[in-house]
């Protein structure tokens, strides 16, 4: 390919343009029915689908641990790479670059039809990006070859440009320019528009919630404003960590939302959102981590949840009978969760929460209902955007991460994290305040948190207040620091007496454990 | 199921046919200025390695390919994991690893600094150092922590700062307070040398939630 000759470039510009404006159009047409299906995501969500697959090895590499905006821009700069060498081609055959262009939506809209929850619908948006995209490049083929009909020996161009031959070069550079830019324009608002009709949509939705019929105690005042640089005590909720499998956030409309509870069950239950709240509302305070989250990391976050027991639910639907062992949670898009039924059912405050810290659950935390399980990683227990919980057995259903190779039973390990100082912080000697978070849900919350320096003994930490056993507990020390590298490391004690261990795991499969612990240098 | 695949096939159908007609409508093309020479076939060829180019257009190297830049870990990870956690996902850089934890605090340390670069030897290159000599080395870490060599060998492999392929080039301090050059491109290959010993990078550009990692053929010994 000469892509040194100005006209091959201009034709893969073209050909960029083209699809631009399918993309864009395709865009603004999934936002107005589902954003899910818009070609860029739809393909990004199928690469991640395929992670795990041997064969797709070199996807795994590259897309296995990159974050959600790397993924999209891989996408949309692998769609153009294709979509320029299609306008090269179509510079020759305007049907092969037009095939090209075809092709490439062809794979977008069997990502968008691959999904679970997919319907002919899904193929507005692809269906949309084709026509759009082989129309732009129809319309600058045509301006193209209008511009130099003598050459080009094209009798209906020729007969187009013959009444001004004189002006012709002139009037075809303009004619080129002006569709570029009509055609730019488009793609533009295609796009932005996609965009503000999607943030349009994804504004909280106006629901009211009912105060709680056992709400939970007033939350102490943390230690937010005396240790400088210490996790707040409750995390605001533009703040909380996520981690999902989603590219974009759900949009789902409470008035059209139901929760059905079904499987090996004494009856199937489905409640619309006014139902589900008109039931009786707990309030606890619980603490969620990620099971991806490396020793010291920060996929942990504290809340305020209101919702309705899980337990209540599932007496709804009668499981007095039920030979089932898992929970299986499927979100509004068909993404599964399994929870072990023995530990959602044993007691603990699992619910299905319909609030987070005073407000409706923000559309990126599941509204307009979620699963929280007090004690378990997320990914076995807090599941987004819940749809359905159906009683069946591990032998039957496998849930999206157990058919990944995580695992089924995972609860939360005891965990301490220091905030403060930070890793290879330049301290100055005298009095350094070492601070951070513990957490130790369903094991009798935090007891004690200890602090070691360079190997030493290890020292009770002071402990901020109590926020109850699901939720975690902030902790400071005040260490005299002398010149040199110094290194400290922290563990908790938890309430039924167990002490944090020392064994270092990774987070696969079932989570991280090991102390944290951080070097420094003091002058 | 059997419904839904109906209605997955018609819908396709209307696609195609949408296409067609868009197509037709756009009327002829048959033959349209013509001076580029490239088959059609070839153009396919390239195409799907350009979308396997770009796909991985973070990293460079002649070592990509054989180098894992994630691991059984991480394969099906959900999030982007630190570097210490995404180097010991990685089977090519586990001598690396078994240094680093052989310092209490050090993964850690890596994992929660703000931004770091490392240059990461993988396990052959460890294989020029005597078996006994970073045998010593390793238990003198133990015992000593961030006070002793392997220490300062390490730290001597790291940058205070998050450096992509594109402003690693340069002399650059370490976090053992002494120099590296690096030097090169993406294209023609890249080197980092402290002096005493220039190691190739085999594969760079390696992004981790914290750091950019380049995997290098050497361990850089030339420590101040």
């Amino acid at each position: 390919m000469r892509t040194h000759h100005p006209r091959t470039l201009r034709w893969a510009g073209h050909g960029v343009l083209a699809t631009l404006v399918g993309i864009g159009l395709a865009h603004l047409t999934a936002a107005l029915t589902d954003p899910a299906a818009s070609p860029v995501l739809a393909v990004g969500s199928t690469v991640i689908d395929l992670t795990p697959t041997p064969m797709k090895e070199w996807a795994i590499r590259t897309f296995g641990s990159a974050d959600k905006a790397v993924l999209v821009g891989s996408v949309l700069t692998g769609a153009l790479a294709l979509a320029a060498l299609a306008g090269v081609a179509a510079r020759r055959r305007l049907v092969v670059g037009a095939g090209v262009l075809v092709a490439l939506v062809g794979v977008a809209a069997l990502a968008a039809l691959r999904r679970p929850a997919a319907g002919p619908s899904d193929l507005a948006p692809s269906l949309v990006a084709a026509v759009a995209g082989a129309t732009a490049l129809c319309l600058l083929a045509r301006v193209e070859r209008t511009r130099r009909p003598a050459h080009d020996g094209d009798a209906r161009a020729d007969r187009a440009a013959g009444a001004d031959r004189a002006g012709g070069a002139e009037g075809g550079r303009r004619a080129l320019l002006l569709t570029v830019t009509a055609l730019g324009a488009v793609a533009a608002l295609g796009g932005l528009g996609g965009r503000l009709v999607s943030s349009l949509r994804a504004r909280p939705e106006d629901v009211t919630l009912p105060p709680p019929a056992d709400p939970a105690p007033a939350l102490p005042r943390g230690l937010d404003d005396q240790v400088p640089g210490i996790t707040r005590f409750r995390t605001p909720n533009r703040d909380f960590y996520r981690v999902d499998t989603r590219l974009d956030v759900p949009v789902v409309s409470a008035d059209d939302w139901t929760l059905t509870i079904d499987g090996d069950v004494d009856r199937s239950v489905t409640l619309d959102f006014d139902e589900l709240l008109a039931l009786p509302m707990i309030e606890r305070d619980i603490t969620l981590t990620c099971v991806s989250n490396s020793v010291g990391g920060p996929y942990v976050g504290g809340a305020r949840w209101l919702g309705v027991r899980l337990a209540d639910l599932l007496d709804l639907a009668g499981i007095g009978r039920t030979r089932a062992d898992q929970l299986l949670s499927t979100d509004v898009a068909g993404m599964t969760i399994s929870t072990p039924l023995r530990l959602a059912t044993d007691g603990r405050d699992a619910l299905v929460a319909v609030g987070m810290n005073g407000e409706p659950l923000p559309r990126a935390h599941g509204f307009p209902a979620r699963l929280v399980v007090p004690g378990l990683y997320g990914f076995i227990g807090a599941t987004k955007w819940l749809r359905r919980l159906t009683l069946t057995t591990y032998a039957e259903r496998e849930a999206y991460w157990t058919e990944r190779g995580w695992a089924t039973d995972a609860p939360i390990k005891i965990s301490a994290r220091i905030d403060t100082p930070r890793a290879l912080a330049e301290l100055d000697a005298g009095e350094v305040v070492i601070g951070g978070i513990a957490w130790a849900q369903e094991r009798g919350g935090v007891a004690a948190v200890q602090v070691r320096v360079d190997g030493g003994p290890w020292v009770d930490a002071r402990l901020g207040p109590d926020g109850g056993d699901d939720y975690w507990r902030q902790w400071f020390h005040r260490w005299t620091a002398a010149p040199g590298s110094h290194r400290i490391a922290v563990r908790a004690v938890a309430g039924d007496g167990q002490t944090q261990t020392a064994d270092r795991t990774e987070p696969f499969p079932d989570g991280a454990s090991g102390l944290h612990e951080l070097l420094v240098r003091v002058s | 199921m059997k419904l839904q695949n109906l209605r997955r096939t018609t819908g396709a159908g209307l696609a195609v046919a949408a296409l067609a007609l868009t197509l037709t409508a756009c009327g002829d093309d048959g033959d349209g200025a013509a001076t580029s020479t490239t088959s059609s076939g070839a153009d396919a060829d390239q195409a799907s390695s350009a979308a396997a180019d770009s796909a991985g257009a973070d990293t460079f190297g002649p070592g990509c390919s054989s180098i894992p830049t994630s691991g059984a870990g991480s394969f099906d990870g959900m999030v982007k994991d630190p570097v210490a956690t995404a180097a010991s996902n990685n089977p090519l850089l586990s001598t690396l690893v078994t240094a680093v934890t052989s310092i209490d605090g050090l993964a850690d340390t890596l994992n929660g600094a703000e931004a770091l670069t490392v240059f990461a030897p993988y396990d052959d290159a460890f294989a020029a150092i005597p078996e006994d000599q970073l045998g010593a080395m390793v238990s003198e870490g133990k015992e000593k922590g961030q006070d002793s060599a392997l220490y300062k060998v390490l730290a001597h492999h790291v940058l205070g700062a998050n450096e992509k392929a594109d402003s690693v080039t340069g002399e650059q301090e370490t976090l053992a307070g002494d120099m590296l050059t690096v030097e090169g491109d993406p294209e023609s290959g890249m080197t980092v040398s402290d002096g005493t010993v220039t190691a190739q990078v085999l594969c760079g550009n390696i992004p981790t939630a914290n750091a950019t990692v380049y995997v290098i053929d050497k361990v850089l010994t030339g420590v101040e």
